[in-house]
């Protein structure tokens, strides 16, 4: 009798397997086989929490006047420029291509400080930093791969690794100045799930590097910054 | 009918008599109870060369000279400046003949002054009606293209003189030193600086930030009304306005330094025609050249104070200005 249920279960999933696609046509979703949790393809994934950049130095910059002809420039102060580290929020919104990928967009903010440290003023003015705050957008896309063998506590643990892209937009505060740039970006992190069903609550923290350029800097030069962020999941 | 006023404007070793509007560059005029910016209004210039030589150049040498000059300025890209040599003339440099004439003057009288710009302007409106540059032949110049040790050259005079003949007074951008008396240049960052390097550099050939911030806030084309702004704001000391204090804007991405002056007793300052972006502000009080240089006799000028930085950072918008930024400075 048991071996007989087992074999008409197994014959329901084999149909179910077999009907996906066309499943998928009419807008619906197979359920997950035995053992296979979701997230599965199609599955929507909704996150949000804060998030941790670090800062980076800007070029240093001596303001110089010029002497006579072929001498060198007098200095009459120097600057060292640095976008502090900082905290913010993040948004994400993603959809399964299949259960190990997916693909998502969304959008981190952060308000740094700009902070510019003058120093050996040529008549003696005391050194001084002169900060300002700059609102920090990144619209960022990536590709999450999630190492389903490599998932633990019974699946409900799934690491991933990530790459993706940006637009960074940066407002300094008070002001309608707007500076852009592009960053990608390579992580890491774990998800872990409340529960292996359709609809699951779960946690999320990554951790990764950022290479950035132009913005507030507004040199061509690339700078590589590390990031974390951790949060909450949703599928649905 | 119009009003005209002669404003006679000495440049690099003497001083101005006509009013800064706008703290670093430009002149101005009152007319009223304001002040109205020193500009032409009617371009190209039109301007002739007086037919005379002096030791060592020739007149079709300096009319060679001082088309490099004007076109040295006229390559301003984010200004509309341009000229016409209309000929020799037998005329000097002088004011009242309605003609803008360049050339060499005796001057021995004036020992320490090795050009001047004049003007006959509207006082009612700052129209510049005609303006002369003389270049004094009691010093020895000189046109070779890499300068020539012991003499002037007469190109970086000539790019100082014509920039006030376009209305750009002085700039404080510089440093000095007192040797022997006698007040001498160490280094400085606008052509526009009232006193000029020794005999045989050729370093202010070159425009500096300084300079094409100044003519841009004075002949903006479109583009530059857009892409550019401005900083404006008050230096005070124990919440008081500071008169005469120099406000220097750096920008530590392009290392550009543009000046600017506090103009009245509430300590107000502009400083315009800067490219956007973040800048960080320097006060200073105005000690390196003599005050004559830059203002009226009358005007009173705060020089009790110490050389300070302004502990934010100041935006400058693009097409726009960034206003009531206050600084404070402590006394000396």
């Amino acid at each position: 009798m048991r071996r007989a249920v087992e074999v008409a279960i197994l014959a329901i999933c084999l149909s179910i397997a077999g009907a996906a696609p066309a499943w998928a046509q009419l807008g619906r979703r197979p359920a997950p086989p035995p053992g296979e949790p979701y997230p599965q393809r199609g599955s929507i994934e909704a996150g949000g929490g804060g998030v941790w950049v670090q800062g980076f130095d800007l070029p240093p910059r001596r303001a110089q006047l010029s002497r006579s002809t072929g001498a060198d420039p007098f200095d009459l102060f120097s600057t060292e420029s640095r976008l502090d580290t900082a905290a913010g929020g993040y948004a994400r919104l993603g959809v399964y291509l299949t259960r190990a990928v997916s693909v998502e967009g969304g959008v981190r903010y952060t308000k740094p400080t700009l902070g510019v440290r003058l120093s050996g003023d040529a008549e003696s003015a005391d050194g001084e930093e002169a900060t300002g705050p700059v609102g920090q957008y990144v619209f960022e896309g990536a590709v999450l791969l999630h190492l389903t063998r490599a998932s633990f506590a019974g699946g409900r643990g799934l690491p991933f690794i990530s790459a993706g892209g940006g637009h960074i937009r940066e407002l300094y505060d008070g002001n309608e100045l707007v500076e852009t740039g592009r960053q990608f970006h390579v992580s890491g992190g774990i998800k872990y799930w409340s529960g292996r069903t359709r609809r699951s609550a779960g946690l999320r923290a990554e951790v990764g590097l950022a290479s950035r350029e132009r913005g507030v800097g507004g040199v061509d030069d690339r700078r590589t910054v590390a990031f974390a962020v951790a949060g909450v999941a949703f599928t649905f | 009918m119009t009003r005209r006023a002669l404003l006679p404007l000495a440049a690099v070793l003497v001083l101005a008599a006509a009013v800064p509007v706008s703290g670093y560059l430009k002149l101005g005029t009152r007319a009223g109870d304001r002040t109205v910016t020193l500009r032409w209004t009617t371009l190209p210039v039109r301007y002739f060369v007086a037919n005379r030589g002096t030791t060592g150049v020739t007149a079709n040498e300096l009319e060679a000279i001082i088309a490099r000059a004007f076109a040295t300025w006229h390559a301003v890209d984010v200004a509309q400046t341009s000229s016409q040599f209309a000929g020799l003339t037998p005329a000097p440099p002088v004011s009242g003949d309605d003609m803008t004439v360049l050339g060499f003057a005796s001057r021995p009288d004036l020992d320490r002054v090795l050009g001047a710009t004049s003007f006959i302007v509207d006082v009612t409106t700052g129209q510049i009606i005609e303006s002369d540059i003389f270049f004094n032949t009691a010093f020895p110049w000189s046109v070779a293209a890499a300068g020539e040790t012991g003499r002037h050259d007469l190109e970086s005079i000539a790019v100082h003189e014509i920039g006030h003949l376009l209305g750009l007074g002085h700039s404080a951008i510089g440093e000095t030193e007192v040797v022997a008396g006698r007040r001498r240049v160490i280094a400085s960052e606008a052509v526009m600086f009232p006193i000029a390097f020794a005999p045989g550099s050729t370093v202010d050939r070159t425009l500096k930030p300084d300079d094409i911030a100044g003519l841009t806030d004075i002949y903006p084309t479109p583009e530059s009304r857009r892409s550019r702004g401005s900083i404006s704001g008050r230096v005070t000391r124990n919440g008081t306005g500071v008169s005469g204090a120099h406000v220097v804007a750096f920008n530590p991405r392009s290392g550009a330094l543009v000046g600017g002056f506090t103009l009245n007793d509430e300590g107000t300052f502009t400083i315009a025609g800067l490219d956007p972006g973040p800048h960080v502000l320097r006060v200073e009080p105005l000690d390196d050249a003599d005050v004559e240089s830059f203002f009226d006799s009358g005007f009173d000028v705060d020089a009790e104070f110490r050389v300070g930085f302004h502990n934010r950072i100041v935006v400058v918008p693009q097409g726009g200005g960034t206003r009531n930024i206050e600084i404070a400075v402590t006394a000396r």
